[in-house]
């Protein structure tokens, strides 16, 4: 792969997603180019609070429909806003929304760290 | 564009009404139908059906409000429904246009489930709600754009403000709605052959109407059992793996949404921060602290504003009955209609304030969106039991009132944890136990300091409140372990934005609640009011006429009115006695023996079936206590010094009250319960099972309390 269109999406993903929230989305079948390689990759439930991550992909399970349809997608941003005590809910800010999951379904969505 | 290809129109047209929740489709829908709401039931589900009507110019329409949903996937008996009344002709009458209520902050999730509408093939109108919101989130939607693309009507309004609505009216009337082309295609995901096929079986007009019949047939149980092993049948011939084709589906219409978005809607502010609110609102501590004091204040607020109207409707019920036994001449008839009937109605009625109060309470944090809050936060200890977060509502509504708790039950989706919720809630201490609890304390327990400052009888008080939340956890861990379902439980809600809640709304909500009640309920509670009357009032003829010439004779003797009183009292305890339901409470003494009762407890028990309180009432009768019944001091003095015949001993020992206290934690005796949870479940089943295992525990409880004290 070459470094000309890897700079570009980074590039269009860094600067411009806070105003064009839906761009990311066209790089719904090819979200290996939205991976900077620098930024780990975790799953949503391990962020501490207030860090961010950007959606890669949802492992299969009977929910990942349910998480879709929430508008839990690859190439969304989303910020860990709040965590009920003792392994409790955690609450995301998902664009416009704040929307709470369970531990074991945010493990489901498998995110990059955003600093 | 109108539809005119398969289906008639229907006299009136059927509109229905649907959009993710949260929307504000309530509030369109109390707009559209004022009062003029009916509530009732979709065969196989527990999914209540709203319909209303609505008249612009004298022309009729039908509303149908459609449960919410994200999408048309079968994930929950909601979207079964919407599914049911777009895409079943055989079951439900197929509507005539649909509104879609769209959440303009939230573009793309609302449009996710309109594009499914749209290849769906229904009449529709797109309406951009919110738009309030959007506007101060700097959203700007260019709705011409998107009736470009999709080719339906977009309307954008404000249902909160009261703004647009207007035009929905005018909207309606002109039916502006369209029948847009495809916006996926769904022949690109799935392979034209079995789509052909299972057109042609259900008689369906286009592929993606043969794609959702795929995807619900095995799931809504309506369905006849043939088409359901043929669409099976199918299915595995083809080797179709519908989880693989929806999540295809699922991709593909969020890219083209993307695509539509991005030309259609434009964003300028950046992200959203934390709201201040929701630091302390959603605290690990003082969240907590939070919730406490919202339900201390709504306790409070519910107990003070209740008792007036229902002292009210005691008295008036109460007048009533006398009223009609003074003006009408001495009869069965007379007396089935004054001792029957009229308390039967008074026995619904009384529970309306606090049913009515409570769904205000219950309304006011939804709309205000922290309701949601509290699931987040009491989830993480609702779960080991087999409970949901969303189980709070319920359980706390059951202090005051079981009735309205079970009817909150509903908003829980999974099965299992519903059937719980419900079959748990009876157990929490609510305030028709008061009376009991306070009578049997003030008897038995010594008003007394501990440590200088504990009092004896509000530590007992506490003791059962705490026994009732004991009962609820275990047995709710129990069934946990009893229950089985395939269905996967979860969470994911939204925490929706804090808003002001819509007075009106709650006001309708209060309304049809209370009627709900009334019209289910009340005939199941009515009913059995009646043969609990029946019971106490008829025993073998000869007896009961010799008891009541007796008295007569008695009272023609008396000198003073007191004496005549007393001898009344004394006549009416006897007639108990030998009534049906006196016959019932000796042939249980056996059984009842072992918890400390004598067989005049056993009637009370058996009256009190009806409602808790009945039990005071009960033993006033039969202690032949005359005067005031709310007099707790006459009742108690009485009490204390009942002797049991065959013993010689008191018959309130501190065990047998102890016992008493604690089978009245555990007990259903409560009618009204029992018809809420028959409809709630939609069968006996269930409020059978329910009795039968409360009455167990209640007297294992009571046969150990007894047993220890003794």
């Amino acid at each position: 792969m070459s470094c000309g269109p890897w700079t570009a999406v980074n590039i269009l993903a860094d600067n411009h997603l806070k105003f064009l929230p839906y761009f990311s989305l066209d790089s719904f079948q090819i979200p290996v180019l939205l991976r900077t390689g620098s930024n780990p990759l975790m799953t949503a439930d391990q962020l501490t609070l207030n860090q961010s991550g950007r959606i890669v992909e949802i492992t299969s399970s009977t929910l990942k429909i349910n998480l879709m349809e929430l508008g839990f997608l690859p190439g969304k941003q989303l910020t860990l806003q709040h965590k009920a005590p003792s392994g409790g809910p955690l609450a995301f800010q998902l664009e416009e929304t704040l929307l709470a999951l369970r531990k074991n379904e945010a493990a489901l969505i498998r995110i990059e760290l955003l600093s | 564009m109108a539809a005119k290809d398969h289906s008639e129109v229907h006299s009136p047209p059927r509109i229905a009404i649907i959009g993710n929740p949260n929307v504000g489709k309530s509030t369109l829908f109390n707009y559209l139908t004022g009062l003029n709401q009916k509530i009732g039931n979709y065969p196989g589900v527990t999914v209540d059906k709203k319909t209303g009507t609505l008249q612009i110019e004298g022309e009729q329409f039908e509303i149908l409000d459609l449960p919410g949903t994200y999408s048309l996937f079968p994930n929950s008996e909601d979207e079964i429904i919407a599914h049911r009344v777009l895409n079943n002709p055989e079951l439900e009458k197929r509507p005539d246009y649909v509104l879609m209520v769209i959440d303009s902050t939230q573009l793309s999730r609302g449009l996710f489930l309109a594009t499914q509408l749209i290849d769906l093939g229904v009449n529709l109108t797109i309406l951009l709600n919110m738009a309030d919101l959007a506007t101060a989130k700097n959203i700007e939607i260019r709705s011409y754009e998107l009736f470009k693309q999709l080719g339906v009507p977009i309307l954008q309004t404000d249902a909160r403000n009261q703004k647009g609505l207007e035009q929905i009216k005018e909207l309606i009337h002109q039916r502006n709605f369209a029948k847009a082309p495809q916006f996926v295609d769904i022949l690109k995901v799935v392979s034209p052959s079995i789509l052909d096929l299972v057109k042609e079986k259900f008689e369906l007009e286009n592929h993606y109407q043969a794609y959702q019949m795929i995807r619900f047939g095995a799931k809504d149980k309506s369905i006849s059992e043939e088409k359901r092993s043929w669409l099976a049948q199918v299915l595995e011939e083809n080797k179709f793996n519908l989880e693989e084709v929806q999540l295809e589906e699922t991709k593909i219409r969020y890219k083209k949404i993307t695509d539509l978005v991005t030309k259609a809607l434009t964003k300028k502010s950046s992200p959203k921060a934390k709201s201040s609110l929701d630091k302390v609102v959603l605290h690990p501590f003082f969240g907590y602290l939070v919730f406490i004091g919202v339900l201390l204040l709504i306790f409070q607020t519910l107990f003070s504003w209740a008792s007036y109207p229902m002292d009210w409707i005691d008295g008036f019920f109460a007048d009533v009955s006398g009223g009609i036994l003074a003006t009408f001449p001495d009869g069965p008839l007379t007396r089935l209609l004054a001792e029957g009937v009229v308390p039967g109605i008074g026995g619904v009625v009384i529970f309306i304030p606090q049913i009515a109060l409570l769904f205000g309470f219950l309304a006011i944090l939804e709309d205000t969106g922290y309701m949601s809050r509290v699931v987040f936060l009491l989830d993480r200890w609702m779960r080991p039991f087999g409970l949901h977060g969303k189980s709070i509502v319920p359980l706390v509504s059951g202090v005051a009132c079981a009735i309205p708790g079970v009817m909150a039950a509903r908003n829980i989706s999974n099965w299992k944890e519903k059937m719980i919720t419900i079959l748990v809630t009876p157990l929490m201490s609510c305030s028709a136990r008061l009376p009991v609890y306070i009578i049997l304390i003030g008897l038995s327990v010594p008003n007394e300091q501990v440590f200088g400052f504990i009092n004896l009888q509000a530590l007992a008080l506490l003791s059962l409140y705490v026994l009732g939340v004991l009962g609820v956890l275990g047995t709710a861990f129990l069934l946990k372990v009893i229950l089985k379902t395939d269905e996967k439980s979860f969470l994911m809600t939204e925490l929706p934005s804090y808003r002001i809640p819509r007075w009106k709304d709650v006001g309708i909500t209060m309304f049809e609640k209370s009627k709900t009640f009334v019209l289910e309920a009340g005939k199941v509670i009515l009913a059995i009011s009646i043969v609990l009357w029946v019971l106490a009032s008829y025993g073998p003829p000869a007896n009961m006429e010799e008891i009541r010439q007796q008295g007569i004779a008695q009272q023609e003797q008396a000198s003073s009115p007191e004496q005549v009183a007393l001898i009344e009292a004394e006549t009416n305890s006897l007639l108990l006695e030998n009534s049906f339901i006196g016959i019932m409470g000796r042939a249980i003494e056996p059984a009842i023996q072992p918890l400390g009762y004598d067989w005049k407890i056993g009637i009370a028990l058996i009256t009190s079936f009806a409602a808790r309180e009945v039990f005071i009432s009960t033993i006033a009768t039969i202690y032949s206590i005359g005067g005031d019944l709310k007099d707790d001091l006459t009742i108690r003095e009485k009490l204390a010094a009942q002797v049991n015949a065959s013993t010689g001993e008191k018959t309130f020992t501190p065990a047998t009250s102890y016992s008493l206290l604690v089978f009245y934690v555990f007990a259903m005796q409560c009618m009204s319960t029992l018809a809420v949870v028959k409809r709630e479940t939609k069968g006996w089943k269930w409020p059978i099972i329910q009795t039968v295992y409360m009455s167990a525990l209640a007297y294992l409880m009571a046969f150990i309390t007894f047993q220890i004290f003794s």
